[in-house]
This record gives C-alpha cells, structure tokens and sequence, in this order.
C-alpha cells in the first residue's frame, strides 16, 4: 500500500525517544555466545568408536521382520481406506435415490409431435346458425317465450359455456385425445339441441 | 438467382411447419413422504390433473405422492417459464392430510400460454378415508378399503375393487366402476355410468346420461333416479333375484319374457313390477325421457 503522507511519518518517527539497553544485558548475551562457541569446538575433538557386530546385528533382526510388517499393514490401510472411500460413495447413491424419497425433485425436457387431427378439432369455427338463435332471442321474438323453447335454450346456454370451459382448458396444442373427444361429444350434444330449437322457429 | 431465393423460402417454410408441429415437454416430478395414523383422511385437490390413487404396501403407515407437472409450448423458454406457475402443496391439518395440484399465479399476471398438466400418484394405507377433488382431467382409484367421496368436474372415473363405501358428485365425467362395495351414492350430470359386478347397496340420481349396471351375488338394494338417459341391468342370474319396481314416463321399457313383469300404464307414464319375496333386494329404477332394460 502506498504511504500517502510519507513526510509526516518520518516527521513523527524522528520525534520518537530512544533509550540505551542496560550494560547486564550485552553482558548476558556474551556469556551465551561464548557457550554456544565452547561447545561447538569441544564436539569436533570427541573421541570416535564402532560399535561391535553383534549390535548391529540386533538391530537387523529387529528391524528387519518390522518393516515386512509394515510394508503390509501400509497395504492394508490402503485398502480400508479405498474400501471406506468406494462405501461412501455407495452410500451417498443409495442415499439419493433411495433412502430419501421424501421432498426430492426433478426437471426434465421432452418433446411430443402435435396431433394436427386434434388441433384441428379444437380449432373448429362457431356454427352461424347459434348466432341465430341467439340474435334471435335477443330480438324478442314470441317464440323464446315458450317454455319448451326457453328449456332448449337454457341447455343449449349450458352446453356452450361447458364448451367454452373445455375449450378454455384444452389450450391450442390440442395435447389431450380424452378431453378433445369430450369436446366433440359436447359438440354433438349441441348440435341436437340447436336442431331441435331451429325447428321449433 | 430465383431458383435458389424459392428454394430458401421452401426450407425456411419447412422449418417453421416443423417448429410448430414440436411441442416442448418440460417436467417437474415431486416426491414426497406423509406420516399417517388411523383415522386420518387424506384430501387431494387437483386442477387439469390424472389421478391414481391406489392402496400402499400391506401394514404401510405413510402416504406416499409424487407428482409430475408438465408445461407444453413450442418454446422451450416459455415451457420452462410457465412451468414455474404449478404449485404442489402437502399439508397436515389436523387428522387431513392434504394434497394439492394448482395454478398460481401473482396477481396481475398473465395465464401461461403452455398447455399445463399434472399426474398425481397417491398410495393410501389401508382404511384411509380419501377425498377427491378433481377439474379437466380424470382419475382412477384402485384396491381402497377406506371410505371414499369424489367430486369430478370434467373428470373421467375409473373406479376398481373399492370396499369402504361411495359418493360421487360428478358433472361431464364418465363413471366407470367395477366391483364396488359398501354404500355407494353416485350423483351425475351428462354423464354415463357403468357398473359392473356392483356389490352393496346403491343409489344413483342421473341428468343427460346413459347407465349401466351388471350385478354379482352381493349386490343390495339398487336405487336409481335418471332423467334424459338410458337405463340398462344386466343381471347374472336368471331369473333375477330381486324384486322390481320400473316407472317411466315420457319413455320405454323393456323387460324379460320370464319372469314375467305386471305392466301397467297410465298416459305417458308406464309401470312394471316383480315381487318374488320380501327377503330378497330391492331394485327400483325411475326414468324420465329415456328407457329402462332388464336383460
């Protein structure tokens, strides 16, 4: 980091007071130092001798069966180790896919081909003639008055917002056979009801 | 130079067709574990969902789900995004274990324009009361011994080997059972009902849809109301053992040569009846606007 006020420290450094070591202290590391060099030189003029054979001896038969058993107990380990690592790793698999079903989760891509039969059908326009009856109901012709005529066009109103549900549901991929088939049934549910209206005007 | 601009119009043509007729499937599975005693009932509300419910593992004391959402667009981005609208809950509330399936959305924004779908699988312990409510979609149960209450909406049932008992509340949704025991109650509008092997007493009330029932040696009493719709009993044994009360009015009836039925009629409404013992079930069938078959 750069010192940004160089001067100012110096400044203050150079304000700082200085003390002088008491004399006992130089004394002391003197006779430590003097020590340490009497010691040093004494080691090189120690005398030098070999042990006989039979020690050396000893410690091979000591040493020699504990390094076979070293050797192995090395192997060993190793494969506890290797043993312990490939269990964990085991464990950890098992664990997530077995041992805790609970609360996992999962997304996954596919693709599916439309049915342009299907899309087709939930594509269908409006017959003209319901927006007869209805423009005719809505002109106040004394036919709606009659009650079979208004039961029709009560079940007919019925049919046409369970289609629009339907409709509403099925979205415009046309992914669902069973509901699109239910759509056409209640198509044809319709298709009655609209016959039998027509010929009632 | 037209040859080659015709050419590239052709396969960027191509290209596009074959974008749009690709549909993106993006998939979410959910996995879970509910603790479970006896005398807990397990609710499952699910939304443009296919629901399996099925008995766990004998001696099992827990509910297991798992739920697949899907988000289907011919972006992948716009999949992958709207995927992001399922909500999968799992709640216990006091002795109900609820099980949701839904779209839900920050207020203000808009419906994904992916086509969204979930399928539900749920296996219940023995005795396990289940509740189900389902929209756009359609649902099996299968083995329960607990008692069960469906309401469906747009919903196709499949129903199999159910021991607890039955109701059913269902608008648009075909109610296909076999072998069904206990008390069963089944209510529909514009939809077919086909029993077979039905066992227990039962009631049903129908409005714009056809019925069918085959019976077995256990079946009880049998009640049915129909308006605008068919209906038809296959009996295995013959003659039936039961005894017979049929009223139709504005329809038909059709009944077997032996034993032979009382037939009367009174303007447009026709009576048919068998007494064969006070001991034996009782099948009562009234229709309105359509026709009764014993066979």
């Amino acid at each position: 980091m750069k010192e940004l006020n160089i001067d100012t420290l110096y400044a203050a450094l150079s304000q700082l007071p200085e003390y002088e070591a008491p004399p006992t202290i130089w004394e002391h590391l003197d006779q430590v130092l003097e020590t340490d060099l009497i010691l040093s030189r004494s080691a090189k003029d120690l005398p030098l001798y070999s042990p006989p054979d039979a020690v050396w001896d000893g410690i091979a038969m000591k040493i020699a069966p504990q390094r076979v058993i070293v050797g192995r107990s090395n192997i060993q380990k190793y494969y506890v180790l290797v043993a312990l690592f490939a269990g964990c790793i085991m464990a950890a698999w098992w664990w997530a896919t077995h041992a805790n079903p609970d609360n996992t989760e999962q997304i996954v891509v596919t693709q599916e081909v439309l049915n342009p039969g299907l899309v087709a059908a939930i594509r269908d326009k409006e017959d003209d003639a319901y927006a007869l009856v209805a423009s005719l109901c809505a002109s106040r012709a004394i036919v709606c008055d009659q009650p079979e005529f208004r039961a029709l066009k009560s079940e007919l109103d019925e049919l046409t917002a369970a289609k629009q549900r339907l409709h509403t549901v099925l979205g415009q991929y046309g992914d669902d056979s069973e509901m699109t088939l239910q759509l056409v049934q209640i198509e044809l549910a319709r298709t009655q009801v609209l016959q039998e209206i027509i010929q009632m005007i | 130079m037209k040859n080659i601009l015709f050419v590239l119009i052709l396969l960027l043509g191509h290209i596009a067709m074959s974008a749009q007729s690709t549909l993106q499937v993006v998939t979410k599975t959910v996995q879970k574990t509910l603790d479970w005693k006896l005398g807990y009932t397990v609710e499952i509300n699910g939304e443009k969902a296919e629901i399996l419910i099925e008995s766990a593992l004998a001696g099992s004391k827990s509910v297991q789900v798992k739920a697949e959402m899907t988000a289907r667009h011919p972006q992948l981005d716009s999949a992958q995004l709207d995927l992001k609208a399922w909500k999968f809950v799992t709640s216990t509330i006091g002795k109900k274990i609820y099980i949701r399936a839904y779209i839900g959305l920050p207020s203000g924004q808009a419906l994904p324009n992916s086509n969204l779908k979930v399928k539900i699988v749920v296996q219940v312990p023995d005795l396990c009361p289940v509740i189900l409510a389902n929209k756009f979609g359609k649902a099996r149960l299968e083995h329960l011994t607990g008692s069960v209450f469906i309401l469906g909406e747009f919903c196709a049932l499949t129903l199999v080997d159910l021991k607890g008992g039955l109701r059913i509340e269902s608008q648009y949704g075909n109610v296909d059972g076999y072998q069904l025991g206990g008390q069963i109650d089944i209510q529909t509008k514009r939809s077919a009902i086909n029993l077979t092997e039905l066992r227990g007493n039962c009631s049903l009330h129908s409005e714009f849809g056809a019925i069918s029932i085959s019976n077995s040696p256990q079946m009880g009493n049998l009640f049915i109301n129909a308006n605008k719709g068919d209906v038809t009993l296959s009996t295995s044994t013959q003659p039936p053992h039961y005894n017979f009360t049929l009223t139709v009015t504005n329809g038909d009836l059709k009944t077997p040569v032996n034993p032979s039925f009382i037939v009367t009629t009174d303007g447009n409404t026709k009576q048919a009846s068998l007494h064969q013992g006070a001991s034996l079930p009782q099948v009562t069938v009234a229709v309105t606007l359509g026709k009764i078959t014993i066979q």
